[in-house]
């Protein structure tokens, strides 16, 4: 051998010994972010906590479009939401709440609307963890005088203000709870296994306090991580509670004020009737109270009067609106109305009227056709055609999957009823199994067109629950992004998927976890779970879940021609 | 790689092969728009599926598949003017010669892998490093200063060149730390070229005839280098430091010659050919989230490039002298770049710009000037996660003082005949296509597919 050759066997022996014998392995923060979110998806938590602290320790700024290597970004580097999601599966509250006031402080960084989801969601746990208020008299126990408190120095504000200094908030280390246990003398461990101590696990708040435990944090109640270090001033928290309590007394008054001018107007509408409550349908869903219907009447025969249409039956009510079987002169109409709780805000009303207004444009053999809108004292209603079969969903709930041709060539007549719907520049933007309808002589019809945008995301930001389904929302619209036609196609693919396989993409404990799992997880190739799907198939569901909207179909007549071109040759 | 010069140099240099190399932009650097943009300043940044022509080490950055092709267009012009005899007797005509050639430069596949919980990339890469497809046509014309100068004449040539030399490399990278790593790769070199010229003398008074030489040459190198490079990367700045060996090659060519002053001849002739090594060192250092500042110094080790062949002995491949008298000089070349992104939603559009002095080993035996490149370059692109389009245009210019010999008569490097000036301007396109492949699962689904 040449002392060439050796040259290069030696230093190939040499480069191969570094490599075996460097003890760590190389992790960037968009490795651990990955690692935390996948473990996150697995529901492995404690391992995503982990994950997801190191990956805030080596790039604490969150961000949409983060760069991470040459030119590449991150498109949604949400560490400390993620983060929090971990603890709160942990049952680690106080790190949980610590977590989403880091996400806070980073301003919209993060999506305001995921946090308020997980801060509903620490409210509720925190509730159901709090113990029942012990009797004012009972005196403390030894336990309680040595657990340290911490000091209630601020309210725990989620969404700080987008200053600078609020800004400068994570580069600090928490200072509160150190400061609490050391006048108690009593100092949590420094570091422990996440999921072993519930409530102990401090995030660092910058690279220069790695996640290594060096700052403990409180075990018990949740302590605000305020922007500035400075202790609190006594006269500063009288007068946050002086403020706090003027704004309580405003709410409640302006409260007060709505409820007496929504007083029943009408002596016969007034109170709720047995009798009325008595003449709904058996088998259907009770008819609420004449309270909660507003600008219904009685008739003699205790028959319920809305306008001109004579209510028969309740066929479905949602968190918006309510659904009647309704007649006039002898003609069987569905009647949609808003919940009586919506009646006063404007904007929905107005949105309501627009959207049913869009709706009656859309004369397509594939869609229910709107068929009037109007008004009675003061209470919004539109009519539908009323469509006689069952919708996709009692039919899944009863047959369960169907042979992949039947899918296909139901799920072609929504896409052509989306085509038609999305040239005329109306989204649907709520399809699923219960907007569509099934005729017995096979043909599928979508409903609900254009309603959906007013009954989707107020839910979500205003309530802190998402009321609507969240199994078919498309990703751009859990960001907030807003949807487009393309939207439609996603929630298409998830009801191709669910009809061919007999269960949805993405299923998780909660609505919140659903919504994750849009956004960051594959969906499994339909074929997957039930066999006998053809790969056309799964490649054309598969395509319409697409996260990136740009990878999905084209438009709906895209789509069109896929579904037409499987079903040729299927048959 | 002879040549490389073209038929103005074969003209200028009489065919002798030697100082023919002289002015050509000879740096064998790596490939990539995104680096080109960058005036080749890339050995601390690397981060590509091009990262191993630049540094190995860099793959180590990958965390996805990449699949890179990359192509360069070529636009060469040289101009020889200001000539005069040694004796002041006769001037030449400016001449000048072009070429411009468009070829496929680089084209690989680099897997990011974890290997012993360590990320570990390996590569598969083809890169031409000179493309030698090209056609020449120049002539000069000899005319006297003074009525005891020789008469007036007229030089035409005429110079095909067919053929590349090629890299076929294997490269592995691994990361040891999260901030140190360290790759290699291996080379294989194969090169091929054919040439074909015609050199003529024309007297343009009518008592003289013609005279021509004919030179038509095939030439074959089979050789192997590694290049070891490792990197340290901060979130701010990163360094790189990269070692290319020398290239030992088995050299091979055979040469026929015609000529209207002699019977032809033919021979053939087997050797070694030693191209340099070289050391590169760079920084990248990110000032701002968006901005990369980048250079590079690399020292290459031209006093090393040596063929040995029985026929010629042991020479230097650029000025043909044994390298104790060779011209040739060792040079240290200086990089820097700059990128700029503009990110949009789910795209970036780059902005790059750099500048670099290249000076090159190759020097003309008598005058010894030297001969340094100046370039400049701008590229931009449109980049997302999953797909990578990169454009960069380059430009690079020299001028030198260089002897000269023409005609068919016998060469003398050191004692030319003729001295004037060489210009060459060089431009060069290189476009970039990078197929980044973000959803793994469907690539192991494509491959579980075809493999069964």
């Amino acid at each position: 051998m040449s002392r060439g050759a050796l040259g290069r066997a030696g230093l190939a022996t040499a480069a191969l010994g570094l490599m075996l014998a460097a003890p760590a392995a190389a992790q960037d923060w968009h490795d651990a972010y990955h690692a935390g979110v996948a473990a996150l998806a697995r529901g492995d938590h404690a391992r995503a906590a982990e994950a997801l602290q190191r990956a805030i320790t080596l790039r604490p700024e969150p961000g949409r479009n983060v760069l991470t290597y040459g030119t590449n970004v991150e498109p949604r580097y949400f560490p400390y939401l993620r983060l929090a999601e971990a603890r709160l599966a942990l049952g680690q509250l106080d790190a949980a709440r610590e977590a989403l006031e880091r996400s806070a402080s980073w301003g919209t960084r993060e999506p305001a609307q995921e946090r308020q989801v997980l801060l509903g969601r620490l409210e509720a746990a925190v509730a159901a963890k709090r113990p029942p208020p012990a009797p004012a008299d009972t005196p403390p126990t030894p336990a309680t005088v040595a657990t340290p408190t911490p000091t209630p120095a601020a309210p725990a504000a989620v969404e700080p203000p987008a200053s600078a200094p609020a800004r400068a908030a994570p580069k600090a280390p928490p200072t509160s709870a150190p400061a609490t246990i050391a006048t108690t003398g009593a100092r949590p461990p420094r570091t422990e296994a996440p999921g072993t101590r519930p409530g102990t696990t401090a995030p660092p708040a910058s690279p220069s306090a790695p996640a290594t435990g060096a700052t403990p944090a409180p075990s018990h109640p949740p302590v605000p991580a305020p922007p500035e270090p400075a202790p609190p001033k006594a006269a500063d928290t009288r007068a946050a509670l002086v403020a706090f309590a003027l704004l309580a007394l405003i709410g409640a008054a302006v409260i007060a004020w709505i409820a007496l001018r929504r007083a029943p107007p009408a002596a016969g509408a007034g109170a709720a009737s047995p009798r009325a409550e008595g003449a709904t349908d058996a088998g259907a869903p009770a008819t609420p109270r004449t309270f909660l219907n507003p600008g219904a009447r009685l008739d003699e025969q205790g028959q319920e009067w809305f306008g001109e249409y004579r209510l028969l039956q309740m066929l479905g009510r949602g968190g918006m609106a309510s659904v009647f079987k309704a007649e006039r002169r002898n003609e069987l109409v569905a009647l949609k109305r808003p919940l009586a709780s919506l009646l006063d805000d404007q904007q929905f009303l107005d949105r309501f009227l627009r959207e049913a207004e869009i709706g009656r444009t859309l004369n397509h053999p594939n869609i229910v056709r709107i068929l009037e809108r109007g008004n009675v004292s003061g209470v919004p209603y539109f009519t539908m055609q009323l469509v006689e079969g069952e919708t996709l969903l009692a039919f899944l709930r009863r047959e369960g999957p169907v042979e992949p041709r039947l899918a296909a060539s139901v799920v072609v007549q929504i896409a052509e009823a989306l085509d038609f719907a999305h040239g005329k520049g109306v989204v649907h933007r709520d399809l699923k199994p219960s907007n569509i309808m099934l005729l017995p002589d096979g043909s599928a019809r979508v409903m609900d067109f254009g309603i959906a945008r007013a009954e989707r995301f107020e839910t979500l930001t205003a309530t802190s629950a998402f009321l609507g389904t969240p199994h078919y929302v498309a990703p751009e619209m859990i960001e907030g992004l807003g949807a487009e036609p393309r939207s439609d196609l996603y929630s298409l693919g998830v009801v191709l998927f669910e009809l061919v396989t007999g269960q949805r993409p993405f299923v998780a404990d909660t609505a919140f976890a659903v919504l994750k799992k849009h956004c960051l997880e594959e969906p499994p190739p339909p074929g997957r779970l039930r066999p006998g799907v053809p790969p056309e198939l799964d490649a054309i569901v598969l395509q319409l879940l697409r996260k990136n909207v740009a990878e999905r179909p084209a438009n709906a007549e895209a789509l069109v021609i896929a579904l037409r071109d499987f079903i040729h040759r299927a048959a | 790689m002879l040549a490389r010069a073209g038929v103005l140099a074969l003209v200028v240099a009489s065919a002798s092969g030697a100082s023919a190399q002289t002015g050509v932009p000879f740096i064998p650097t790596g490939s990539g728009a995104r680096a080109a943009g960058m005036a080749n300043a890339f050995i601390a940044i690397s981060d590509d599926g091009t990262a191993a022509s630049w540094n190995p080490s860099g793959l180590a950055q990958l965390r996805k598949p990449e699949l890179s092709v990359v192509s360069t267009t070529v636009g060469d012009s040289s101009a020889a003017g200001g000539f005069r005899t040694r004796d002041e007797l006769a001037s030449f005509s400016t001449a000048r010669a072009s070429y411009r050639n468009t070829y496929l430069d680089f084209a690989s596949l680099a897997v990011p892998v974890t290997l012993w919980g360590k990320p570990v990339t390996f590569q598969a890469a083809w890169r031409r490093l000179y493309s030698l497809d090209y056609r020449e046509v120049v002539s000069i014309t000899r005319d006297p200063l003074v009525p005891e100068a020789p008469p007036p004449v007229r030089f035409d040539g005429n110079g095909d060149t067919i053929g590349s030399v090629d890299l076929v490399s294997a490269a592995v990278a691994v990361r040891l730390t999260p901030r140190f790593a360290l790759g290699a790769s291996f080379n294989a070199w194969r090169g091929d070229w054919d040439e074909f010229s015609v050199v003529s003398a024309t007297p343009l008074e009518a008592a003289d005839v013609s005279r021509f030489e004919s030179v038509s040459q095939t030439s074959r190198v089979r050789g192997d280098s590694f290049n070891l490079g490792l990197m340290l990367t901060y979130p701010r700045w990163s360094v790189g430091l990269l070692y290319q060996n020398a290239v030992s090659a088995d050299f091979s060519t055979s040469q026929a010659v015609t000529s209207s002053d002699a019977p032809g001849a033919a021979a053939e002739t087997e050797g070694t050919l030693r191209f340099p090594r070289a050391v590169g060192i760079g920084g990248a250092w990110r000032p701002a989230p968006r901005w990369t500042v980048a250079l590079d110094l690399t020292w290459e080790d031209w006093t090393d490039t040596i063929l040995d062949t029985p026929y010629t002995g042991r020479i230097n491949l650029f000025d043909g002298l044994p390298p104790d008298r060779s011209s040739t000089r060792d040079t240290l070349s200086v990089n820097a770049g700059a990128e700029r992104l503009f990110a949009g939603d789910g795209f970036i559009v780059p902005l790059r710009f750099g500048v670099a002095w290249e000076p090159q080993g190759a020097r003309d035996p008598y005058t010894r000037d030297p001969v340094n490149f100046v370039l400049l370059a701008v590229g931009t692109g449109y980049n997302t996660n999953s797909l990578k389009f990169d454009a960069a245009f380059q430009y690079r210019w020299a001028s030198f003082m260089t002897g000269a010999d023409f005609g068919t008569v016998e060469y003398s490097p050191l004692l030319p005949s003729a001295v004037g000036e060489r210009s060459t301007q060089q431009w060069r396109l290189k476009l970039s296509l990078i197929l980044r492949v973000t959803d793994t699962d469907k690539l192991k689904r494509g491959v579980r597919k075809v493999f069964g």
